[in-house]
C-alpha cells in the first residue's frame, strides 16, 4: 500500500481536474426575484421637476425583527482603499469606507442630487458668498470627542492651508482642485460653539454641492489626528468620525471592518458590521457573490446578465450620472470646421451601439448631462443617422471624398464605454460608410489621459461621471476656459459657452442656473463640440437577504441595510 | 566555505545596482505616471503640473534615482506615492503572506512532482508514467489564472468544499506576531483557527505548485532513469536490498543535484506565479502589491519589492549551492 500513495495523490490530482469540468449542482433554492426597485417612472419625474424633491417609493420591506439586527455585511470591491484620511483620498475605494465613519456638513439627498442638512442643521446666505452654518448639537466623535464649531474651523484650515502641520505630507487635491486657488475658502468664522462662518474668495452657488462631494470634506476628529500623526487614516492608524459605522481593523489587500455605532445622532444602524474586503479579480469577485460569501460585489459589465440570470442576486439600477462621449480636437483640420463635425454625428447610427455593448444597463445619450442633473436640456436630441446628411455636409466643408484620422479608444475597461475597442471599430465601420477613413488607435491609460489634456488626439472617447451631481462638475468641468484661452484637450472656443458656466457658477437662483446650463448645453449640441454617446446608471448588485436598500446616488446608506435570515 | 558564502553574497551588491538601475528606467519607461493615474478623468493640466512638482517628478531620472538610492543605502525603501505608507513596514507585513503560500506551494509541487517522478522512471513506459507524463504536459501549459478560477468554480462555488479567497474568514480574528498565518494560528494554541487558516491554503498553494510540479515530474524522471542504469544501484539490487531502499536511498539521492538546482531556479517562477495566484485569491502578499503598484505606478513600491525579490532570489539559489556539498560530497566550496 506505501508504494501506492503517489499514485493515489496523482490521482486526487486528476480527480480535482475532473471535478473542474463538472456542471454546476442543481438543487439552489429557488428564490423568486425581486423588482428592480427604481422604476421607469421615478426617472422620468426627475426630468419633470428638475430637482427632484420627492421620495422614491421603495417597495415596503418589512421592518426586521430585533433578532436580525446583528448582521455582518460583506461587500467585495475591485481593490482596497488607498489611505482613509478622508481629505486627501482621491479614489473612490477610499471615500467608500472612510464616509461611513466621517460625515461631511452637507449630504446628497440620494434619491436626488439635492443638499441635505447633515452635520450641519441648517445654513443661511445671501450673496453666495457668505455662508453661515448651524452646526447639529450632542453630536460625539467616537473616541467621546464633541463635535463643535471649532473642529470645522480645524478641519477647514487642514484643507486648506499648505502649511498646516497635521497634513503630513499629503496633498488634498480634492480641496485644491474643487475649490481652487481662486475660488477657495477665503476665511472661517466660530461664531459661537455651533455656529461657523464661511467666507469664500468668491461668490459660489456650488457651495453646497461642492461641501456634499463624495465624502471628501468629512469632519475628522483634530485631537485623534494630532494624537496619532502620520499614522492616521492608514493601514498603521485609524479613523474616528462622528458617522453611523466606527473604524475596527484594516488588513491591507484583505479586508476592512467597520462596525456599528450605537450612539450616532441618527439613532444606531441595523447592521452590527461591515466588512469590504479586496478581491482584485473580476471572475473571483462574481464567484463570490455567487457562493454567497460576500452579500455585495462589483461586477464587470459583463457579468451582469450572467447576475441578472442568478435567482440569488438582485441587481438595482440608480439613475445615470454618467456619459460616455466622442470628442474632437476643433484646432486642426478637418474637425475645426463645423460640417464635419456634424458630418460624423450624422454619419453614426449611435443609438446603435446601445444594445450590442451595453444591454439593459445604458441608455442612448441625447445631450451631454443626464437628466438627473441640474441644467440637463431635455428639448435636446440626439443628430439624427442619416449617411446622406453626412456626405452633403462633408462636401460642403470642401471634403467630397471624405478624410482619414486618427481615432483614440480607451485602453482600459470604464462603466460608460465597457468595450471601447469593438465600440470604436462598430463606429469606424459607419464612419467609413461616408468616406471618413479612421485609424483605431490607443496606448496606456496614464498616457491616454495625458496626451487627451495636451491636445495630441483629433478625435477620441472618454467619459464622465458626476462627483456630486451639479452641473459645475458636469458640463462646468468639460466647457470652462477662460475667456479667449480654450482648453488644450479640444480647442473648443465658444467663449459664450464658457460665459455661461462663469454665470452658472454664482447665480444663486436655481430657475435661472437652470436655464444658463440648458442654454449652454444647447451650444455645444448645436457646435457639435462633443457627441455624447451613452447615459450609464449605475448597476448595484446584491444577494436576495440584504434588505432595505435603495438605489441611490453616491453613496450606499448601509446604515438601512440589514439581512434577512 | 565561509569565505565562499561571504564572496557570494558580496556578489549581491552588483546585482542589487543593476536590478536597481534597471526597474527604475523600466517603470519609468511605462507610459503615464501615477499623477495621471490619480487624477484619471479629472486630470486637468494645471493640476498634474502641480502634482508633479509635489512629488519631485518633475527633476531629472538620475537625479530621482541618486536620492532614492541613497534613502535604500539607509535603509528606507521610501514611502508610497499615495498613502505614504513606508514600503519597508508594508513589506513586513506581505513578505510572510507570500513566503507562506510559496513554501507551501514549492512543498506540495516537491513531494508530488518528485513522486510522480520517481514512479514513471521505476514504471517506464507503463500506463503510469504514460499518463504523468501527459498530465504534466498539460499542467506545464495550463494558464495559472485559468486552472485558478476552474478550481474556484468547481470547489469553491458549486461545491463548498474550500473557501475561494483569502487567508482566513474574515469574521475571525487573529492575533499577529510573525505575519505567517499558520504560525500565527498555531501560536494562538487554537485548532479551529489553525484549520481555517491550512484551509485557506490548499486551494491556492495547490494552484501555485503547478508552476514546479510537471517540471519536477519529469526531471526527476529522466534523472532517476540515468540514474537506475548505474552499476551501484545493480550492486544494491544484486546484495539484496528492498526495491524501496534502493530506489530512495541509493538512486534518488544521486538524481537529485539537477532536481535540487532547478527548485533553486524555479523561484522566479513561483514568485511570478504568486503574483497571479495571489490577484486571483485575493491574498494580500507581495505579489499582489507589487501588482496593484504596477497598474497605479507606484514607483517606490515597486522598486522595493523588485529589489526584495532579487534577493530572495539570489540567497535561496546560493542555499541551493551550499546544499551540493550536503548531497555530493565530492563537491568542496574553496
Amino acid at each position: 500500500m506505501k508504494r501506492w500513495w503517489p499514485v493515489l495523490s496523482l490521482l486526487v490530482v486528476l480527480t480535482m481536474l475532473l471535478g473542474a469540468c463538472a456542471t454546476p449542482a442543481p438543487g439552489a433554492p429557488q428564490v423568486v426575484k425581486e423588482t428592480v426597485v427604481v422604476e421607469k417612472e421615478v426617472v422620468q419625474t426627475q426630468i419633470v421637476e428638475k430637482i427632484v424633491e420627492r421620495e422614491v417609493e421603495v417597495e415596503s420591506d418589512v421592518t426586521p425583527a430585533p433578532e436580525q439586527l446583528s448582521g455582518t455585511f460583506i461587500v467585495g470591491r475591485g481593490g482596497d482603499s488607498v489611505i482613509l484620511d478622508i481629505g486627501p483620498a482621491t479614489d473612490g475605494e477610499s471615500w467608500r469606507v472612510s464616509q461611513e465613519v466621517n460625515e461631511p456638513l452637507v449630504r446628497l439627498e440620494g434619491t436626488s442630487t439635492k443638499p441635505i442638512p447633515w452635520l450641519a442643521e441648517s445654513w443661511e446666505t445671501e450673496d453666495s458668498q457668505t455662508w453661515i452654518f448651524h452646526l447639529r448639537q450632542g453630536v460625539k466623535f467616537h473616541n467621546g470627542n464633541p463635535f463643535n464649531a471649532e473642529v470645522v474651523a480645524w478641519n477647514i484650515d487642514r484643507w486648506k492651508n499648505p502649511d498646516n502641520e497635521y497634513r503630513f505630507g499629503r496633498a488634498f487635491e480634492y480641496y485644491d482642485s474643487e475649490f481652487g486657488e481662486e475660488t477657495g475658502i477665503e476665511s472661517v468664522e466660530v461664531l459661537d460653539d455651533y455656529t461657523v462662518k464661511i467666507t469664500l474668495m468668491q461668490p459660489s452657488a456650488v457651495m453646497l454641492a461642492k461641501l456634499s462631494l463624495t465624502g471628501v470634506f468629512g469632519m475628522v476628529d483634530p485631537q485623534e489626528v494630532m494624537a496619532q500623526g502620520d499614522k492616521y487614516g492608514t493601514a498603521a492608524g485609524t479613523i474616528v468620525g462622528t458617522g453611523p459605522f466606527k473604524f475596527v481593523e484594516w488588513v491591507p489587500d484583505d479586508h476592512i471592518t467597520l462596525e456599528r455605532n450605537d450612539d450616532w445622532w441618527g439613532g444606531p444602524p441595523r447592521l452590527a458590521r461591515i466588512i469590504f474586503r479586496s478581491i482584485p479579480d473580476n471572475s473571483a469577485r462574481f464567484a463570490e457573490l455567487q457562493a454567497g460569501t460576500v452579500h455585495q460585489a462589483d461586477l464587470a459589465q459583463t457579468d451582469l446578465p450572467a447576475a441578472a440570470a442568478d435567482p440569488n442576486l438582485t441587481i438595482y439600477q440608480t439613475p445615470p450620472l454618467s456619459t460616455g462621449y466622442i470628442a474632437f480636437q476643433q484646432c486642426i483640420e478637418p474637425f475645426d470646421k463645423l460640417e464635419v463635425r456634424q458630418a460624423v454625428a450624422h454619419a453614426v447610427d449611435w443609438a446603435a451601439l446601445i444594445e450590442p455593448f451595453y444591454g439593459d444597463y445604458g441608455e442612448a445619450a441625447q445631450s451631454f448631462q443626464p437628466p438627473a442633473i441640474l441644467g440637463h436640456n431635455p428639448n435636446i436630441k440626439q443628430y439624427e443617422y442619416d449617411p446622406e446628411k453626412a456626405k452633403e455636409l462633408l462636401a460642403a466643408a470642401g471634403l467630397p471624398d471624405g478624410f482619414e484620422t486618427d481615432f483614440w479608444y480607451l485602453p482600459v475597461i470604464r462603466g460608460y464605454f465597457p468595450d471601447s475597442k469593438p465600440t470604436a471599430e462598430a463606429i469606424a465601420a459607419d464612419l467609413a460608410k461616408v468616406g471618413i477613413k479612421v485609424n483605431l488607435q490607443t496606448e496606456d491609460w496614464g498616457a491616454y489621459l495625458d496626451d487627451r489634456n495636451n491636445g495630441k488626439f483629433p478625435m477620441w472617447m472618454l467619459g464622465w461621471g458626476s462627483d456630486n451631481g451639479d452641473p459645475d462638475n458636469y458640463l462646468g468641468w468639460h466647457f470652462y476656459h477662460p475667456i479667449g484661452e480654450p482648453k488644450a484637450e479640444d480647442c473648443y472656443a465658444n467663449d459664450k459657452v464658457a460665459e455661461l458656466i462663469i454665470q452658472g457658477r454664482v447665480e444663486p437662483d436655481l430657475a435661472k442656473r437652470e436655464a444658463i446650463y440648458q442654454e449652454a448645453e444647447q451650444l455645444i449640441h448645436d457646435d457639435a463640440a462633443r457627441i455624447s454617446v451613452v447615459w450609464v446608471p449605475g448597476t448595484v448588485v446584491m444577494r436576495n437577504e440584504v434588505k432595505g436598500y435603495l438605489p441611490v446616488v453616491f453613496r450606499s446608506w448601509y446604515e438601512n441595510l440589514w439581512l434577512a435570515k | 566555505m565561509l569565505q565562499y558564502i561571504l564572496r557570494r553574497l558580496l556578489a549581491l551588491i552588483p546585482v542589487w545596482i543593476g536590478v536597481s538601475i534597471l526597474v527604475f528606467a523600466l517603470i519609468r519607461l511605462i507610459p503615464g505616471d501615477p499623477v495621471t493615474v490619480m487624477l484619471g478623468e479629472r486630470a486637468r493640466l494645471a493640476d498634474i503640473e502641480r502634482l508633479r512638482e509635489q512629488m519631485g517628478f518633475n527633476r531629472s531620472i538620475p537625479e530621482q534615482y541618486f536620492e532614492w538610492m541613497g534613502r535604500v543605502l539607509r535603509g528606507d525603501l521610501g514611502e508610497s506615492i499615495f498613502n505614504r505608507m513606508p514600503v519597508m513596514s508594508e513589506l513586513k507585513q506581505r513578505l510572510p503572506a507570500t513566503i507562506e503560500i510559496v513554501v507551501v506551494a514549492l512543498f506540495i509541487g516537491v513531494i508530488v512532482g518528485v513522486s510522480i517522478g520517481i514512479i514513471s522512471a521505476v514504471r517506464r513506459d507503463s500506463w503510469i508514467d504514460v499518463t504523468a507524463m501527459f498530465g504534466a504536459l498539460i499542467g506545464v501549459s495550463m494558464p495559472i489564472y485559468w486552472l485558478a478560477l476552474l478550481l474556484i468554480y468547481a470547489l469553491a462555488v458549486n461545491r463548498r468544499i474550500f473557501p475561494p479567497s483569502a487567508r482566513l474568514d474574515v469574521d475571525l480574528d487573529v492575533v499577529r506576531r510573525t505575519g505567517f498565518m499558520l504560525i500565527d494560528t498555531a501560536l494562538m494554541g487554537d485548532r479551529r483557527l489553525f484549520l481555517n487558516a491550512l484551509w485557506h491554503l490548499i486551494l491556492p498553494a495547490s494552484v501555485l505548485s503547478t508552476t514546479v510540479m510537471p517540471i519536477l515530474a519529469r526531471l526527476t524522471r529522466s534523472s532517476m532513469l540515468e540514474v537506475l542504469r548505474q552499476d551501484y544501484v545493480r550492486t544494491a539490487r544484486a546484495k539484496g536490498l528492498r526495491e524501496n531502499r534502493v530506489i530512495i536511498g541509493h538512486a534518488l539521492k544521486n538524481a537529485l543535484l539537477p532536481i535540487v538546482t532547478v527548485i533553486g531556479l524555479q523561484l522566479g517562477g513561483l514568485l511570478g506565479g504568486a503574483l497571479l495566484t495571489e490577484t486571483i485569491f485575493s491574498w494580500p502578499g507581495m505579489g499582489l502589491w507589487t501588482y496593484r503598484a504596477i497598474l497605479s505606478r507606484d514607483y517606490p513600491i515597486v522598486q522595493g519589492a523588485v529589489l526584495v525579490s532579487a534577493t530572495i532570489y539570489v540567497v535561496v539559489n546560493l542555499l541551493v549551492d551550499i546544499s551540493y556539498a550536503y548531497l555530493d560530497p565530492r563537491i568542496r566550496y574553496q
